[in-house]
């Protein structure tokens, strides 16, 4: 499985290519595209986890907040909801309302925080988490509206490759009476999976000339994938030995584009 | 003027977008999660352990019901509650927790009650009181008595070591409640009882005993020990 899920991203990069290019001999214009922009995810059982470690470290906070031997607090961690998206893809003109292609697009995302307890030694708390995913996707896209700008849907799947690296040190102090179940995963490593994904989405595009066009876009992408593992196999957790079965990664995508159109029709563009 | 293939295009993906928008969207908040803590989880029986589960939280809800399980056949109901383990083992506390809606998780966290040790004693005779010391002759058959040791179970071994080896370097010893020995030179011995209980726990005891007088007519000394005669004669 491990090996298919190496495989698939190539796969689909190599039978869009080939698309591409059966449509590049007998279709109009081909579009190349740049775009970037905030990217809002939900990544709930991420988020989840990372409550439960606040939740903790929100104990300790109280607990040493009037403690005689012990100083020092560590800071929450912010959930990881928001991140920059950077896409870039090409389309090509098969009908005069209709334009297929590929796109390929990477999110990421991160969180961290970092403290110390001084007591009768230092205890260091310090996590840090980087989630990202990258995604191929076949598109096709229809303009609607087409009056000096032009309005458009898109849809498209594809396989989305995702990962998370993460660093933790967690050091609960000796002074501490209690103990505490749903300690954080010590250690890190980066962990990766993969899944089918899809997309919908409503593009405004302006064009400025024949060759170019800005616009805006904005998009939902769903993947969810299985558990995330390192390369020798160990499960993504964050908390204790309870790995993460599955992480969703919707998100609605925000993004401005800049577009640049060839004519590879074989009569040039001319009619 | 759209085709009418385009108007499809737009009310479907307009539908679809509008639809994954506002339903799509994992709008529902996690399940509770369950975070328990106890204020002692290794100790000797008996013991008593608070546990707390007032750090446990339902997104968006309320926890309604903490119920725990303490893995001894005992279980109890409450954010914060006791209870004591009186056999020694490992044993898990769960909390189960459930929320306003119903969902419910549990997280565990384990506990060793440690078998508490036997005592060790003992007493010898016969003994004579020599300038205010017990001492005890050469070539004299002494009686060690393990009568004051205890466990709360049951005491199911006795050994005795009783400060020296022989001379092919082995330490001298013997086993039993009740045993008897005759030291041949005179000196200071520590006399070393060990007390094993059916679980397992072991209690070192040990006593110097002061042995006085010379060796006896059939001691061996070939192997030169030394020791004090005391001004006594072999026939």
């Amino acid at each position: 499985m491990k090996g298919l899920a190496s495989v698939r991203p190539t796969v689909v990069v190599a039978m869009m290519a080939i698309l591409s290019v059966g449509f590049a001999v007998t279709a109009g214009p081909l579009e190349l595209y740049l775009g970037a922009g905030p990217s809002a995810a939900s990544l709930a059982e991420i988020n989840s986890s990372l409550e439960h470690i606040n939740t903790v470290i929100g104990a300790l906070n109280e607990f040493f907040a009037d403690h005689p031997n012990v100083t020092g607090s560590v800071g929450l961690l912010a959930p990881v909801h928001t991140g920059l998206c950077l896409h870039a893809g090409e389309s090509l003109q098969v009908l005069d309302w209709l334009e297929v292609g590929a796109r390929i697009d990477y999110t990421s995302a991160a969180t961290r925080t970092a403290g110390q307890f001084k007591g009768s030694e230092d205890s260091d708390i310090d996590i840090s988490l980087r989630l990202g995913n990258i995604a191929v996707m076949a598109t096709g896209r229809a303009t609607f509206l087409d009056a000096g700008v032009q309005l458009a849907a898109d849809a498209g799947a594809g396989y989305v490759h995702a990962f998370a690296n993460r660093h933790t040190t967690f050091d609960v102090p000796s002074e501490y009476t209690y103990v505490i179940s749903g300690i954080p995963t010590q250690g890190g490593g980066r962990f990766s999976g993969g899944a089918f994904g899809w997309e919908v989405g409503l593009s405004l595009r302006v064009p400025i000339a024949d060759w170019f066009v800005i616009g805006s876009r904005v998009g939902y992408q769903s993947a969810r994938t299985g558990t995330l593992t390192a390369q020798d196999g160990t499960p993504f957790s964050l908390v204790g030995d309870e790995s993460i079965s599955a992480i969703t990664w919707d998100r609605v995508t925000v993004s401005l584009t800049v577009s640049v159109r060839f004519d590879l029709s074989p009569d040039g563009g001319e009619e | 003027m759209m085709k009418a293939s385009r108007w499809i295009a737009l009310i479907g993906t307009a539908a679809l977008v509008a639809g994954t928008l506002t339903g799509c969207m994992p709008l529902e908040t996690p399940g509770p999660k369950a975070i328990l803590r106890a204020s002692l989880v290794e100790q000797v029986v008996p013991f008593t352990t608070s546990v707390d589960g007032s750090l446990s939280y339902a997104p968006g809800g309320e926890i309604v019901t903490y119920r725990w399980a303490f893995g001894d056949g005992s279980s109890a109901e409450g954010e914060v509650v006791e209870h004591t383990y009186t056999d020694d083992g490992t044993y898990e506390i769960t909390l189960m927790i459930v929320d306003e809606k119903g969902l419910s998780t549990s997280e565990s966290i384990q506990v060793k009650a440690l078998n508490p040790p036997p005592t060790a004693d003992f007493s010898y005779s016969p003994k004579s009181n020599y300038e205010g010391s017990y001492v005890v002759s050469c070539s004299e058959t002494v009686t060690f008595e393990a009568d004051n040791c205890t466990d709360d179970g049951e005491i199911v071994k006795y050994e005795w070591y009783f400060g020296y080896r022989d001379k092919h370097g082995d330490p001298v010893g013997a086993e039993g409640k009740s045993v008897t020995h005759e030291f041949l030179y005179a000196g200071e011995y520590k006399i070393t009882l060990t007390v094993t209980d059916n679980d397992g726990g072991q209690t070192d005891y040990v006593e110097t005993l002061q042995v006085v007088g010379g060796p006896p007519c059939y001691a061996d000394t070939s192997d030169g020990y030394g020791w004090n005669t005391g001004g006594g004669t072999c026939p």
